[in-house]
């Protein structure tokens, strides 16, 4: 109890950001890719997107399953139009729609997303159950993981018998959550939450030299993406 | 069945007056004409065996019942002489910090400092009082350099500590704990019970629920037991010392197979597992019964699962039966060894109590048999969820004995069983162990040390 | 008589049905090819939708469990955003002239709407915005409705799995909405 465990978070540039400056930039690089009829503008866009995934630590996993899917996407198409430069054309623009965001989110700590959500007034409800979502959904993780281990204690391989996974593992899990939103509930009384009371905020997100150096950025990105397109 | 336990003072912080409650579906009153007060400076203890009324208590207390349990409440609760009976949890937190058994779920945020200001954000303080109460309660609790941390990686202890610090730094005039030191290592019981102590002398009240009174011997201004639901002044200095346990007198530490021709059923091989200390070997035969005994957090729980191939030990291995279970899955394993849990929600899969017993190869008879020793016939056909956590221990129990393993493993689920369901218990794992079963379990009740003679494995020596 | 009013309680399980339907994204998800993906969560988001309306009751129960979803993943996708708005508002338009979810035939019906829009929804907004293969998918609108169909299906399969949950919690006194 005496001795926490470090587990310092390192910040670097896009970390700083105001998250909704990060969201607009994110709806309208979407936006402009399903405008863009030259592959080169949406390489250019595309290409810009790589570039940040640099900054960020996708994990492994997720990065190998969504190269699959999108070779899978890539192939499929291009098999069924029989246009190679079109389906290529596709498999950026998906990219181009999918990237963007993820790249931008994985920037932004949940609690500056909601920070921001409660300054943009927001139903009270909302910045709740993304707490509560966020909070918990460790912790039904580690449920699950617990209550899989119960039925190996029981003999059952859940891996081999899915047709267990009804009574084995989802019905323990549904009981634990129920229990978990009844305690929480009381919880959050405990510590002075109401939804209908009036809530402070102590650390506004504010407009930050880097947020101005940000929109700069991308305003030169956009115009350069315009540019290599329309030619303006 | 009426108690009254006033104590006189003039000006108490808390007064329960003639306060009864009853559950819903209940005709019978749960706690009946209940009288306290709390004084400032002053630390209170509500003990009690689970099921007599304690937790129903707090529930009273912090306004959690009749809000969120439903039932009937009467009588009165009056914080400095005003009645607030009818005020929810929350209005009654502005004074009353409350830690709740699982701080779990009065966590909210993913980093300490964070939930310092969460806490002081709902209560709408501006922003720059937030600023200066939250460096103020980093510095008095220490926790400065650890104000980055994420809360999802802390231990009970830290977090329990941390929520302290979150409900402390409004300074309300009451603190309520339910049994805090749970989860606590000794280490972690010290630092709380020196926390309680500053604080009472600050002029604060606290109201303890805890059970492990052996913990709390010469703090608490007054102890009270609550008995069928009834007030009752204690005297902890009547109470057992731990030395006269017989978790410090019985037996050996390592104990050696009974009777030489004993059938040796588990071994143990140097085993080590993260960063606990190696284990000691042993050997257990059939027919024994094994206690794993140390501290909070020496490993007894890893030591069960190690057993029970839920981990693999880094080190050394493990014999069940004579064979090396190295390469084995659980669920082979599992085909000789139960274990029961200690958190019982996790291991009850029917729809039935009767269902629960009856697994594939378990009789009618035997599984009639199974409920019938555990007092737990009468309710064959209530929702295993239905039952209470002590009826959910004996329950997982025997689920688990239905299977007739060759070892039985047990994670602290002798808590909270009344003295008759703690005999039914013992006595199903008698006969467990008489018709050749090995039992290795863990326990803190003295109780269960006594009435099964067990050989004692020490961990933490 | 049921209370139109929320309280912390309808928000807080409102809101650990919304992380049982993100844990079974997580579960389902990387099963299934994208395109089959909403057919196939159906029968595990379905029990959590069925849950919640059983427990939550009034109009607007399926937004409450949703809605938090829909943002939580504007910064992964805006597009997956405005696609579960959609079909949150269709869900709740129908449901809204049939009254709540007290009834089991509603919440089927909730339940039903909620996956066969979210595919039709999804097979629409996808061509129109991708195009090429889910383009191809908007000429053929035989196959979006036997895709809609398979989400009806599946989706009435968690209905039929929550209900079960739904009368186990009951007898266990877990479910009890007026106390």
């Amino acid at each position: 109890m005496t001795t926490f465990k470090q587990q310092q978070s390192h910040s670097d540039f896009l970390k700083a950001i105001n998250p909704f400056l990060k969201i607009g930039l994110s709806l309208a690089l979407i936006a402009l890719s399903l405008f863009l009829e030259q592959i080169s503008s949406m390489l250019v866009l595309v290409g810009g997107v790589s570039v940040l995934l640099f900054q960020v630590k996708v994990p492994w996993p997720l990065l190998m399953y969504s190269l699959l899917a999108l070779t899978v996407f890539a192939v499929v198409s291009a098999w069924l139009s029989g246009n190679w430069s079109q389906s290529l054309f596709n498999t950026l623009r998906l990219l181009a729609i999918l990237l963007p965001a993820p790249v931008l989110a994985l920037t932004t700590p949940p609690t500056d997303l909601i920070r921001s959500l409660q300054q943009a007034r927001l139903p009270s409800f909302l910045t709740l159950s993304l707490t509560l979502i966020w909070r918990f959904f460790p912790l039904m993780q580690q449920e699950l993981q617990r209550i899989w281990e119960a039925n190996q204690l029981r003999g059952i391989d859940l891996k081999r018998q899915p047709r267990q996974w009804f009574s084995g593992l989802i019905v323990p899990l549904v009981f634990q959550m129920v229990t978990y939103a009844d305690e929480v509930t009381i919880g959050l009384q405990t510590r002075g939450y109401s939804p209908t009371a009036p809530r402070s905020n102590s650390r506004p997100i504010r407009w930050g030299q880097v947020d101005t150096l940000f929109c700069l950025m991308a305003l030169l990105w956009l115009g350069l993406i315009s540019y290599v397109e329309w030619g303006i | 069945m009426m108690t009254r336990n006033t104590i006189g003072n003039s000006q108490p912080l808390l007064e329960i007056q003639d306060l009864s409650f009853t559950h819903v579906g209940q005709s019978e009153p749960t706690l009946e004409a209940i009288n306290l007060n709390l004084n400032a400076g002053e630390l209170v203890v509500l003990a009690g065996a689970t099921g007599s009324g304690k937790s129903t208590l707090l529930n009273c207390l912090t306004g959690i019942a009749p809000e969120h349990t439903g039932g009937k409440l009467t009588g009165q609760v009056i914080c400095q002489g005003e009645d607030i009976t009818g005020w929810s949890v929350r209005q009654r937190s502005r004074f009353m910090g409350i830690v709740l058994q699982n701080v779990e779920t009065q966590l909210f945020t993913e980093r300490v400092e964070e939930e310092i200001v969460f806490g002081l954000e709902n209560w709408n303080f501006p922003p720059q009082q937030i600023q200066e109460l939250t460096q103020a309660a980093l510095v008095e609790f220490d926790l400065m350099s650890q104000k980055d941390w994420r809360i999802f990686k802390l231990s009970a202890g830290q977090k329990q500590r941390l929520l302290l610090t979150c409900l402390l730094t409004r300074h309300p005039n009451i603190l309520v704990l339910d049994e805090p030191f749970a989860f606590l290592d000794t280490a972690g019981v010290q630092l709380l019970l020196e926390l309680l102590q500053q604080r009472v002398k600050r002029g604060q009240s606290v109201l303890l629920i805890e059970h492990r009174l052996e913990l709390l011997r010469g703090l608490p201004n007054r102890t009270y037991g609550l008995e069928a639901g009834c007030l009752n002044c204690w005297d902890l200095s009547e109470l057992p010392t731990p030395a006269e346990s017989l978790f410090q007198t019985s037996a050996s530490t390592h104990p050696g197979p009974r009777q030489s021709n004993a059938r040796i059923v588990l071994q143990t091989h140097d085993i080590s597992f993260g960063g606990y200390p190696a284990f000691p070997n042993f050997k257990v035969v059939a027919g024994d019964i094994v206690l794993l005994k140390g501290d909070n957090g020496c490993g007894k729980t890893t030591l069960l699962k190690l057993l029970s191939g839920l981990l693999k030990p880094n080190t050394g291995w493990l014999e069940i039966e004579g064979q090396d279970q190295t390469n084995k899955k659980v669920v082979q394993i599992a085909q000789t060894v139960g274990f029961v849990l200690q958190n019982p929600n996790h291991q009850l899969f029917a729809e039935s109590v009767s269902a629960e017993v009856m697994q594939p190869g378990v009789t009618t008879a035997q599984a009639q048999q199974l409920l019938e020793q555990l007092n737990l016939s009468y309710c064959s056909d209530k929702h295993p969820h239905a039952l209470s956590q002590g009826q959910k221990r004996r329950l997982a129990l025997g689920a688990v004995l239905a299977r007739q393993p060759t070892i039985c493993l047990l994670d602290e689920i002798m808590v909270g069983q009344d003295a008759t369901s703690l005999e039914l218990m013992l006595k199903a794992l008698r006969t467990f162990t008489e018709e050749g079963g090995a039992l290795i379990f863990t326990s803190h009740d003295p109780k269960v040390a006594t009435m099964l003679q067990p050989h004692i494995i020490a961990l933490d020596e | 008589m049921i209370n139109l009013n929320w309280n912390l309680r309808d928000y807080v399980f409102a809101a650990f049905m919304t992380i049982g339907m993100v844990a079974s994204v997580f579960i389902i998800g990387p099963l299934v090819p994208p395109f089959l993906d909403v057919v196939a969560w159906g029968p595990v988001g379905g029990i959590f939708l069925t849950l919640g309306m059983a427990r939550l009751q009034k109009r607007g129960s399926v937004a409450l469990m949703v809605f938090p979803l829909a943002v939580l993943v504007i910064p992964l996708s805006p597009a997956i955003t405005l696609y579960l708005v959609l079909t949150v508002l269709f869900t709740e338009a129908v449901v809204f002239f049939r009254g709540n979810y007290r009834l089991k035939r509603n919440r089927l019906l909730g339940t039903v709407l909620f996956f066969a829009s979210a595919v039709a929804i999804g097979i629409v907004g996808g061509g129109l915005m991708v195009g090429d293969v889910f383009a191809e998918l908007l000429t053929k609108p035989w196959l979006i409705a036997l895709l809609s169909l398979s989400g009806a299906i599946t989706g009435g399969i968690g209905w039929w799995l929550g209900e079960n949950i739904v009368s186990q919690l009951k007898r266990a006194g877990k479910l009890d909405d007026d106390l």
